[in-house]
């Protein structure tokens, strides 16, 4: 089964370990990804505050591009999926809208019926890969045992991946990366801020308020001993790295380290931290971190 | 000979004549075959209009009318009384619904006007093939079966009883009392609710015209208007009831332990117990789940102390048999379960509570005697009470739950009275709507309470500096001032919805009553009839019927009772005319027909075998005539001729028009294809 992959602008940018680490855990799981041709902004800058059928459209055009193939379009970044599901959304009611959107469409030369099926990466896991496979992958490595044994990791949904299309985990109490983490073999932590905004884009007009939003983060993450936190979403990793590269006397002290979901993923089946993008941390020494942690904890796991 | 046919087309005020061109309506029908006379007029239903179609009845010689109005539901029992006293058989009087089905329903008035005339055209053609039919009175069995021993059940019971008949009342649990029971304080007048709603429970097992079925249920419902039968079935309760004297040293030995959910399972009962000290019957039943006994094959302590040989492990359900003539269901609710709703931490802090744990914690005979303390034992600071939980929310009920901001009220008070504790009532508009009720609300702003106007977005125990610490934080818009506000508290309390029983959907086919949305029975008319169905033998009262207060709910229990009694002293019922009737040389005895009688109506007998329907328990509803692979059955009123006629009537609008009108109704909802 083949897959179109919407990387999304993070991908190719600030994020560029998390898309490392996607392409590999995918490629281990043997599932093939192709980028999809000539993809463009998923809309959900500021230009949806601006203009909202600019915004829309720049979403359908994706969702145009793909819909001849026939092919489910899988992205890592919660924003993009919320984009792209929202225009689906629109088209599938119709209205002025969705008139306005077909009508941008045609003057590109595209049309859209609005079968294109948009998948987020968490719930593609959980739904698609399955947890007993990804358990099996976990098993089935070199190592003796599992190399994440004993570590807890706090599951950070932030704002965007269950709110307000819920359909495919609770809005309020998300299960999904909970279910990844158990599989992995690593504990939960379960802490309360777990969909809380991370700050978002304020980080660049508000500082003030983004730090202080993922300040609170990081400390209800502290509160449960957590040793990493584990993200989805390109912003939310990077916002909560950026509050702790600042030397932020709020932050707490220990630095925490910041990983995406397929980071994550991919530390369980054995793979190594270069190859899963994790130099690419803004935080420095994020990977010799985790080693370090594993040392500790799971020192038989990582052969060591 | 020829039918002569009047039509009466009605303006209804505007609320017809606003949208459909009554005139045009009227000019359409006069060029029916066999229509002799048409009319439009202000209020068909108005005595004036009545007499309009009496005088044609008898000057024109009618023998069919056509009544294009409301809809039947509304008035059809005006107009057959119209046509009956000017000597025309009523089942040769339709009613065409161009209200409920047309004019208020269909935005374009040229569109209405077409489908008025449509539906006119489809009842002219049924109503010219329509036979006479004659009703029939039967005597109304003189008993009354109330299903439900909450407050709304005892009540009914009560008043028929009283009124001198006899009343069956079934109850699922050991003992009747209802939600009622597990109240400590009424609002507003803070009565003790079981002091108000004992004696009644007490008039009821003592009553001579009171049959008390208690943990039994009605599994079937058979037979014809006021003729019903009940079948009930008395669940093993492993006590038998005649022998025991409720003395309970069998709770008192037993050693098993479970929760126990009248207190909202936050305190413990034994295998073998009672719901509660003032039950009635006063009589134990015996957990068999629980019961170590049944689990393990050892144990029988209960059997041991009992000094009357009443425990009994070997017996079994029974079902038993009444004859009823009129039935009311109060069935009851159940409250909302908040685990739904995660944001509000129900279920993950134990300092958060449902409101019927909050009126158990704080009834001095509930699982903590009375005292509010936290889980921890401690006495609270401050305590939040979140209104709406379920209730006024896209998301799980969209209706209010009319007593919660009431309830909230008293709990405020409870706790103003039982703590020290700072009070903040959350909620997004305060409904006090009763005798009292708003000078309660102004009772309590003076007491000190704290109000918030905001629905809580959650409740966390995500502490943000030393004030929240260890506290549960509950966080709300304040939409009074416009901030949102972060209030640590040590306690919270639910205001849940009230909703509708889970099997409200099974009790409501076994009795044939429909439900609402939200899955609450539906009343025969929301303003007029507000305690009566669409069965005429049966009535619905209390939380069964939507959520409501206990004013309310013994007023409608009342009403419920009044329209049973009203019944059952006419002595008489009459039976649906309509009917459905075999012609035996048609007949192959397939008996298809007899498997799928929604009544049991249709029986077979004798040599060589005939199939036949028993009149009295047709209700003409047509299942097995639209069945029968022979068509061997006829529904009166309903047989092929009469429908084909209808619906040649119904098309028969467009051919008048041309083609142009399905390019114009497209869209419209009106029929065109």
């Amino acid at each position: 089964m083949k897959y179109l992959y919407f990387p999304g602008c993070s991908m190719k940018g600030t994020s560029r370990g998390y898309e490392e680490s996607v392409v590999t855990v995918f490629s281990k799981l043997g599932i093939a990804l192709e980028e999809l041709p000539d993809w463009n902004c998923c809309g959900s800058t500021s230009v949806i505050a601006v203009n909202k059928i600019l915004a829309l459209a720049l979403a359908a055009r994706n969702l145009a591009l793909a819909e001849p193939s026939g092919l489910q379009l899988l992205t890592p970044c919660p924003s993009c999926w919320l984009e792209l599901t929202k225009v689906n959304n629109v088209i599938k009611e119709g209205g002025k809208e969705a008139e306005k959107v077909k009508e941008a469409l045609a003057a590109g030369g595209l049309s859209y019926k609005g079968t294109t099926v948009v998948r987020h990466l968490v719930e593609f896991l959980v739904n698609e890969v399955g947890v007993e496979k990804i358990k099996q992958y976990v098993s089935n490595q070199k190592y003796v045992g599992n190399p994440l044994t004993g570590l807890k990791i706090a599951p950070y949904y932030g704002c965007q991946m269950v709110r307000p299309y819920a359909e495919k985990d609770d809005a309020y109490n998300p299960q999904n990366m909970e279910k990844i983490i158990e599989a992995l073999g690593a504990e939960v932590a379960p802490f309360e801020l777990k969909t809380a905004c991370c700050g978002g884009a304020l980080m660049a007009t508000r500082k003030n308020v983004a730090l202080d939003m993922g300040r609170q983060i990081l400390r209800s993450t502290r509160e449960t001993k957590a040793d990493i936190v584990v993200s989805a979403c390109p912003l939310c990793q990077l916002n909560l790295e950026l509050v702790q590269f600042r030397n932020d006397k709020f932050a707490g002290k220990d630095e925490l380290p910041i990983l995406s979901i397929t980071q994550l993923v991919g530390l369980a089946m054995g793979i190594s931290p270069e190859e899963l993008g994790l130099s690419r941390s803004v935080l420095p020494g994020v990977a010799k971190a985790i080693t370090n942690m594993q040392k500790e904890k799971a020192p038989a796991a990582i052969g060591g | 000979m020829a039918p002569r046919i009047g039509v009466y087309v009605c303006h209804c005020g505007s609320n017809i004549a606003g949208k459909v061109d009554v005139k045009a309506v009227g000019e359409m029908a006069k060029n029916l075959p066999n229509v002799v006379t048409a009319r439009d007029y202000q209020f068909m239903c108005s005595e004036p209009g009545q007499e309009l179609i009496r005088q044609d009845i008898r000057e024109k010689d009618l023998d069919a009318v056509v009544v294009a109005a409301c809809s039947p539901l509304m008035h059809e029992k005006t107009f057959r009384g119209t046509c009956a006293s000017a000597g025309l058989n009523h089942y040769r009087m339709q009613m065409a619904n161009i209200r409920e089905h047309c004019s208020w329903v269909t935005e374009d008035p040229a569109a209405a006007t077409e489908k008025a005339k449509a539906i006119v055209a489809g009842t002219v053609g049924k109503v010219r093939h329509l036979r006479p039919l004659a009703e029939r009175e039967v005597p109304v069995v003189q008993s009354v079966l109330v299903v439900g021993g909450g407050i709304a059940g005892i009540q009914a019971a009560l008043q028929c009883a009283d009124a001198g008949y006899k009343v069956y009342l079934v109850e699922r649990k050991q003992s009747i009392g209802g939600h009622m029971a597990m109240l400590d304080k009424t609002f507003p007048t803070l009565d003790c609710s079981a002091c108000i709603l004992t004696p009644k429970m007490v008039a009821v097992g003592q009553h001579s015209n009171i049959k008390l079925f208690a943990y039994s249920e009605v599994e079937g419902i058979s037979g014809y208007a006021g003729n019903m039968k009940a079948k009930i079935r008395h669940k093993a309760a492993y006590v038998d009831f005649e022998k025991c004297n409720g003395c309970g040293i069998c709770q008192e030995k037993c050693p098993a332990k479970v929760p126990n959910e009248f207190e909202q399972g936050r305190g413990q009962r034994k295998a073998v117990y009672t719901l509660f000290a003032q039950a009635v019957p006063n009589k134990p039943v015996i957990d068999k789940a629980a019961c170590i006994y049944f689990k393990t094959g050892k144990c029988r302590a209960c059997e041991k102390f009992c000094k009357r040989n009443a425990i009994d492990f070997e017996q079994q359900d029974r079902v038993e048999e009444v004859d009823v003539g009129a039935i009311i269901l109060a069935t009851g609710h159940e409250v909302f379960d908040a685990t739904r709703m995660p944001q509000y931490g129900y279920g993950k802090y134990p300092d958060v509570y449902t409101s019927l744990e909050f009126e158990r914690m704080v009834n001095a005979s509930g699982f903590s005697q009375g005292k509010v303390l936290t889980s921890e034992g401690k006495e609270p600071d401050s305590i939040a009470i979140i209104h709406c939980t379920g209730s006024r929310d896209q998301r799980y009920n969209t209706y209010c739950s009319e007593v919660c901001c009431m309830y909230s009220l008293k709990f405020a008070h409870l706790l103003h009275e039982h703590t020290h504790a700072r009070i903040y009532n959350f909620y997004i508009d305060m409904r006090c709507v009763g005798k009292g009720y708003e000078e309660f609300y102004d009772r309590l702003l003076n007491e000190g309470v704290r109000f918030v106007r905001g629905k809580v977005a959650g409740v966390t125990r995500d502490a943000r500096d030393v004030s929240e610490h260890g506290k549960l934080v509950v966080q709300a818009e304040d939409t009074l001032t416009g901030v949102i506000r972060r209030v640590p508290v040590d306690m919270v309390i639910l205001a849940n919805a009230l909703e509708a029983q889970k099997d409200a959907g099974e009790v409501g086919r076994l009795f044939g009553i429909s439900r609402n949305k939200a899955g609450f029975f539906i009343e025969q008319h929301p303003k007029l009839n507000p305690f009566g169905t669409s069965n005429n033998c049966i009535f619905i009262a209390g939380t069964c019927a939507g959520p409501k207060d206990i004013p309310y709910t013994v007023s409608q229990a009342s009403a419920a009772a009044s329209g049973a009694i009203t019944l059952l002293s006419r002595g008489n019922a009459l039976l649906e005319a309509v009917g459905a009737h075999i012609d035996s040389d048609l007949c192959s005895r397939c008996l298809t027909c007899v498997s799928i009688c929604p009544y049991q109506a249709i029986s077979v007998d004798g040599e060589p075998q005939l199939v036949a329907v028993d009149e009295t328990l047709c209700h003409g509803c047509g299942t097995c005539a639209a069945a029968c692979p022979a068509g061997a059955i006829e529904a009166d009123n309903f047989n092929d001729n009469q429908i084909l006629h209808e619906i040649e009537g119904l098309l028969s609008w467009r051919k008048e028009r041309g083609k142009e009108t399905e390019a114009e109704l497209a869209g419209t909802g009106s029929p065109t294809k």
